[in-house]
């Protein structure tokens, strides 16, 4: 059904069916080319193409499951289990792995080589026609439930890959399974009839991706598409072949659980094993069903809104040329800053962490006390303010009182001790000198005596005591 | 309560779950039903917006699936400072490497404006030597097309001298190599929820050898980072250039 119609005309003529089919095997024929690069394991010995085909099987079918809806790598390293050893009898868990390893990285172009691009002229561009990079790779890890749950899915070229390599038209092989399924029914024959429901399952998936994919295609490209002429008809076909489908299965499943009573065990377990894959097949037909039918409405929403849509929402500078090249090569010396002043473009809004609790705790624990005798305790005796004042003597007073009489302002503290010195006052004259002077300078003022910083103030953190200027008032 | 009050307190418990790393609608129910509210309600929405931008926070996208995407505004009070972001910064240098290695990764994640402009969950996982590796070839070319730039390269450290100058990292994650940088980069985004982090496939090195103990840590973007990216590439990138055009160089 993809092959009489194609979402955009203009790029089809550019990449054509054939020149695309042979870019799209690339990763298949690298396989060989890079088997080099593992070195534990010798995959001479092994045919990498037929099992990167076990591996899109596998893929696929697990794309069925409408639980999983992909692959985990434990299902790939079971299903490639049985081929592996098939060419290498000898071949460990460990071999098993590295080679699946090997497989999904090279089919989910993980490394990004150089053959998983390719560059395809887009006519539709500025300037009649710019070249584009294609860039593709078969299988893809996707976030499935959109709860972080990631499992290999394959892509739309893989699919097309895998049933081409089949040769087949899906819809037409659909129904050639459904019959050869049920001509197996009818003869009794379980177990084939279980091989042809798995292969019917996996046709579902194919045909399921690729109405999708092309639907998805031309709803982005909604105005190039003659919706009822080219699209309509094939819709309702397309309906038209699920609703049969589903009748069909509905029927399948009524006749094989009728079937179970009467047969062998070994029967029944092909019987279950036929049940759960058309079930499989029945949900996808389903859920293909239940797109199409929205399909009209949801066309035409799309076809209304891309025709009030601007050309270009928002347009993003380019990240290397635009942005990375000037930036790295400029010399600015200032530019670490305008990173600080400007962190909001690259960190992400954060709640403050708050202090923890277990760490805080550690250092807020003291030691505990211990219990220690009583002793007695004596009071620290009370020092006597000024007592030493009573302590000097007449004599000394008067010597320290000529002493000033005789002293000639201004001066400064540290001459006025150098003088004291020169005349014979002892320090603890000296010392009442400075308590005369210092303590009681109301005194010194009825003998009209100023006390002065010198030039600097009293409040200054860099004035010391030896600078103070006993300075008389006239 | 009166409703105006229900919706406040609502309002900024919404904020408060777009905010918790890994949160999303569909993981927490609270979350998504006052995202739904957000969503369905035009007053609720007017309050969240308002509380938002009171707490200097900017709703730069919302979807159903991923929920609200906020970003920083200018010194907005869940703005982390550069000290915050990584206390061993000791020298302008390295602040500057580090501002540079945001732009690198970017578009390590992004080659082009339309994969910036692309729908979110379509990101590839990534490893740490993919970016060395990127961050290298690109410091390389940068460094080959500077000559005529750098008569006194002497005075002034580019970013590309810098990063040059620092060694590969080896082994050992040493902060201040450039192995050891992007690794903090990488480390602190995934913990605040731009980016998962995960034990990936058992990898091939360059050399052809297969790892079978350490298998690498494989970070894969998420729906924030496509946001906080699509800020650097916009509004970041017209300040930068406006910065380099103004600024004389010495």
């Amino acid at each position: 059904m993809s092959d009489s119609f194609s979402p955009s005309r203009t790029t089809q003529a550019a990449l054509g069916r054939r020149s695309k089919n042979l870019r799209i095997i690339r990763p298949i024929l690298a396989l060989e080319l890079n088997k080099r690069r593992v070195t534990k394991v010798a995959l001479d010995l092994f045919d990498l193409p037929l099992l990167a085909m076990a591996l899109l099987d596998t893929i696929i079918l697990c794309m069925g499951n409408s639980a999983e809806k992909g692959a985990r790598m434990t299902d790939l390293y079971r299903a490639l289990t049985a081929p592996i050893r098939a060419m290498d009898p000898g071949a460990d868990q460990n071999t098993i792995e590295t080679i699946t390893d090997y497989l999904v990285q090279e089919l989910g172009n993980t490394s990004e080589r150089q053959q998983f691009k390719d560059r395809y002229f887009d006519p539709t561009g500025p300037d009649g026609g710019t070249w584009v990079d294609f860039t593709f790779y078969l299988i893809e890890e996707v976030d499935v439930s959109g709860q972080e749950t990631y499992r290999w899915i394959a892509r739309e070229e893989a699919i097309n890959l895998y049933f081409q390599a089949l040769d087949i038209d899906l819809e037409a092989a659909e129904v050639a399974q459904a019959a050869v399924m049920k001509h197996f029914v009818d003869q009794g024959r379980w177990r084939e009839a279980g091989d042809a429901a798995e292969r019917a399952g996996k046709l579902s998936v194919g045909l399921k991706n690729e109405l999708l994919t092309l639907l998805e295609n031309l709803e982005r490209n909604a105005t190039d598409v003659d919706y009822r002429a080219d699209l309509q008809p094939k819709l309702t076909q397309a309906r038209q072949h699920l609703k049969e489908r589903i009748s069909s299965e509905y029927d399948l499943i009524a006749r094989a659980e009728d079937a179970t009573s009467d047969v062998s065990d070994a029967d029944r377990v092909h019987i279950r094993r036929l049940r759960d894959f058309v079930r499989m097949a029945m949900e996808q037909h389903q859920e293909l069903e239940h797109y199409l039918s929205g399909a009209n409405d949801r066309f035409v929403a799309e076809q209304t809104a891309q025709r009030f849509r601007p050309v270009a929402l928002l347009r993003f500078r380019d990240p290397v040329s635009e942005i990375l090249r000037p930036l790295l090569i400029s010399q600015l010396p200032d530019l670490d800053h305008w990173f600080e002043a400007n962190r909001h473009f690259f960190l992400p809004a954060a709640p403050r962490p708050m202090g923890d609790l277990v760490t805080l705790a550690p250092l807020l624990l003291q030691d505990p006390r211990m219990p220690t005798e009583s002793v007695q305790v004596d009071p620290a005796p009370i020092p006597q303010e000024f007592a030493e004042v009573e302590h000097f003597s007449e004599q000394e007073a008067e010597r320290v009182e000529a002493f000033l009489v005789q002293l000639q302002p201004p001066k400064r503290l540290q001459e006025i001790l150098g003088e004291a010195r020169e005349v014979g006052l002892s320090a603890k004259e000296r010392h009442l000198l400075v308590l005369r002077l210092v303590r009681y300078y109301g005194e010194i003022d009825e003998r009209n005596w100023e006390m002065l910083a010198g030039d600097r103030r009293l409040n200054d953190p860099e004035f010391y005591g030896d600078d103070l200027k006993l300075e008389a008032i006239k | 309560m009166n409703e105006t009050g229900v919706s406040i307190s609502d309002a900024c418990r919404l904020i408060h779950c777009a905010m918790i790393a890994g949160h999303t609608p569909l993981n927490d129910v609270e979350y998504g039903s006052l995202f739904e509210r957000y969503r369905t309600v035009p007053e609720f929405r007017q309050v969240v917006q308002g509380a938002a931008e009171g707490q200097g926070l900017q709703i730069y996208a919302s979807h159903p699936e991923y929920g609200l995407l906020l970003v920083n505004k200018v010194d907005g009070f869940f703005c982390p400072k550069i000290a915050e972001f990584n206390n061993r910064i000791t020298s302008s240098s390295e602040r500057l490497g580090f501002g540079v290695l945001f732009y690198l990764l970017a578009a390590f994640v992004y080659r082009t404006p339309e994969s910036i402009a692309g729908d979110f969950g379509k990101e590839m996982p990534l490893r740490v030597s993919q970016v060395v590796f990127f961050a290298r070839q690109q410091l390389q070319l940068a460094k080959a097309s500077a000559p005529q730039l750098g008569k006194d390269a002497g005075k002034v450290t580019t970013a590309v001298d810098y990063l040059l100058g620092l060694p590969d990292g080896g082994q050992t994650a040493h902060r201040k190599s450039l192995r050891g940088m992007i690794e903090h980069l990488l480390e602190y985004y995934a913990e605040h929820g731009l980016f998962t982090r995960e034990v990936g496939l058992r990898s091939m090195d360059d050399t052809g050898t297969t790892n079978t103990k350490d298998r690498p840590v494989v970070y894969r973007p998420r729906a924030l980072y496509r946001v906080q990216v699509r800020m650097m590439t916009n509004e970041g990138a017209a300040a930068l250039l406006q910065f380099l055009r103004d600024t004389p160089t010495n």
